[in-house]
């Protein structure tokens, strides 16, 4: 087969994928041909005789780009990627088809540089099962998080996402602790049991599969129950005013840290998607709009309930001064905590050391600055521990 | 009713009779019959679906005269023309909106559809 002819065969046996653009019928499109390859079309002539298109081959890649409106048109058809272009005369019943390099693409053939499309393309692959399938094959406790951009486009920041995606884990870890309600710190053991890992991405808009650790000889209830228990809380989110009862059935730092998280969500100005499965088959599919979790947060930051805890903690009174209401307990592990004293325990009389059960009101906020969790205390009420 | 050539279901179900202020570009001055021939003609590949074929079964027209200039420098073949105002009237075809933008399609049943049509004169 001589070179015209493959070229005239490939151009004839050109199947159109996209159209891009009209003016009396189709002028600016995409074809593939038998093996897939795309190419790009474009009106650039008109005589009597004939019109004339600039057909060039596009990768996968230089496709998205221009489609999602990251390439101009003018620069995607006048770099073709292999250096080649083609221009067929196209006559009616016949046509021909003429070899160009890339020197030879005139510039008066394309459009102003100004010009891009944004068809808000997805580069990422599409869901084809669900979590509750993927955990089922994979024996694995599975949560897909998909994030959906006010602006819908389907690239997300990477700064932005590795917040999320923080303050996620953040949740799980907190929520993995059960609903002992004085949990400060992480223990390590959960932290290590409760590590969630990402293993896929897919396009929705932005899609995020998360997976459990595999391999583990007895599953981990506590990661199971919270992973349950976060897509439960977004699906709470549909009615803010109960978020606030809701949040209290849980730990101060799974609080404050869920706060936090829907804080993160508005200020990414995202919606959230989460689809949850089990190895069991437990499943559980929850959505938030951008406008639930905003309302959401509202509510939370009318009061500190959310935030806040009275907790009674066996420790060593340290340091008092009642001239600026200051008190200093040593807890579990030597640890210090410092704090006010309430207005009622101010005037009491303090024994300093001394053993004692404090009632302390605890606080949790978590500085979006330094994304930092800070703990203030109030003691609230205290009763003397006899030695 | 329609020609032949119009594949199935051209024009759609949804395209209208109409009262319509439009833009249309144009060759000559004034607008000839010429101007407003329907551009589909065989070609290369003609796998086009059935929908994308009809509305090369019609003409473009366009409400908003931003809409035409933007068009017009867009495509080496149409940045001599001219642009032509006109009133399309129910008895002249059938419209629909098609192709973004203020884009219409409009198959025609008027033999002289230019004779409503004039250039547009301090178009830059």
């Amino acid at each position: 087969m001589s070179r015209s002819d493959y070229l005239s065969n490939l151009i004839k046996d050109l199947t159109p994928k996209e159209i891009f653009d009209f003016y009396d019928g189709p002028k600016f499109y995409s074809c593939y041909d038998k093996v897939g390859q795309v190419f790009l079309v474009y009106w650039i002539d008109e005589t009597n005789e004939y019109s004339s298109w600039l057909y060039l081959r596009a990768s996968p890649e230089r496709y998205l780009s221009l489609k999602g409106g990251n390439i101009s048109i003018a620069k995607a058809l006048a770099n073709p990627e292999e250096g080649a272009a083609f221009v067929v005369k196209n006559y009616g019943s016949d046509f021909s088809v003429e070899e160009i390099s890339t020197a030879q693409i005139e510039s008066d053939w394309l459009p102003p540089v100004s010009d891009f499309l944004h068809l808000n393309e997805s580069a990422l692959p599409e869901k084809t099962l669900s979590a509750v399938e993927v955990a089922t094959r994979s024996d694995r406790q599975v949560i897909d998080l998909a994030f959906d951009k006010l602006s819908n486009a389907h690239e997300m920041g990477c700064g932005k996402l590795g917040k999320l995606l923080d303050s996620f884990q953040n949740v799980i870890y907190a929520l993995a602790c059960g609903s002992q309600l004085d949990v400060r710190r992480i223990p390590e053991v959960i932290k290590f049991k409760s590590e969630v890992l990402v293993t896929g991405l897919y396009a929705s808009s932005f899609g995020v599969r998360l997976q459990s650790k595999g391999g583990e000889l007895f599953p981990d209830g506590e990661t199971e129950r919270a992973i349950e228990i976060f897509a439960s809380l977004i699906s709470t989110l549909e009615t803010p005013e109960k978020i606030s009862e809701e949040l209290h059935r849980f730990n101060i730092l799974a609080r404050s840290r869920f706060k936090y998280l829907l804080h993160l969500l508005v200020d990414s100005e995202v919606s959230i998607e989460t689809d949850w499965g089990s190895p069991s088959g437990s499943a559980l599919k929850s959505r938030a709009s951008f406008n639930e979790i905003k309302r959401s947060l509202n509510k939370l930051e009318e009061t500190e309930n959310a935030t806040k805890n009275i907790v009674k903690r066996t420790a060593n009174l340290v340091g008092v001064d009642v001239e600026s209401d200051f008190f200093a307990l040593k807890i579990e592990e030597n640890e210090i905590i410092k704090g006010k004293l309430s207005k009622l325990v101010s005037s009491r009389q303090f024994d300093v050391p001394s053993r004692i059960i404090a009632k302390l009101e605890e606080s949790c906020v978590i500085d979006p600055l330094t994304d930092r969790e800070k703990w203030s205390y109030i003691l609230v009420d205290f009763e003397k521990q006899t030695p | 009713m329609w020609p032949d050539y119009f594949p199935n279901q051209c024009p759609p179900v949804d395209a209208r009779k109409d009262w319509l202020a439009v833009f249309r570009l144009v060759s000559q001055n004034p607008p000839a019959q010429g101007d407003f021939l329907p551009t589909i003609k065989e070609s290369p590949h003609r796998q086009f679906t059935d929908e994308n074929l009809c509305i090369a079964c019609g003409v473009s027209v366009f409400k908003n005269i931003d809409d035409i200039l933007k068009k017009r420098e867009k495509y080496k073949p149409l940045r001599e023309k001219k642009v032509a105002s006109g009133i399309i009237l129910p008895d002249d075809g059938l419209v629909k909106e098609t192709g973004g933008q203020s884009h219409l399609t409009w198959w025609l049943q008027t033999e002289e559809p230019h004779t409503s049509f004039r250039e547009v004169l301090n178009v830059p």
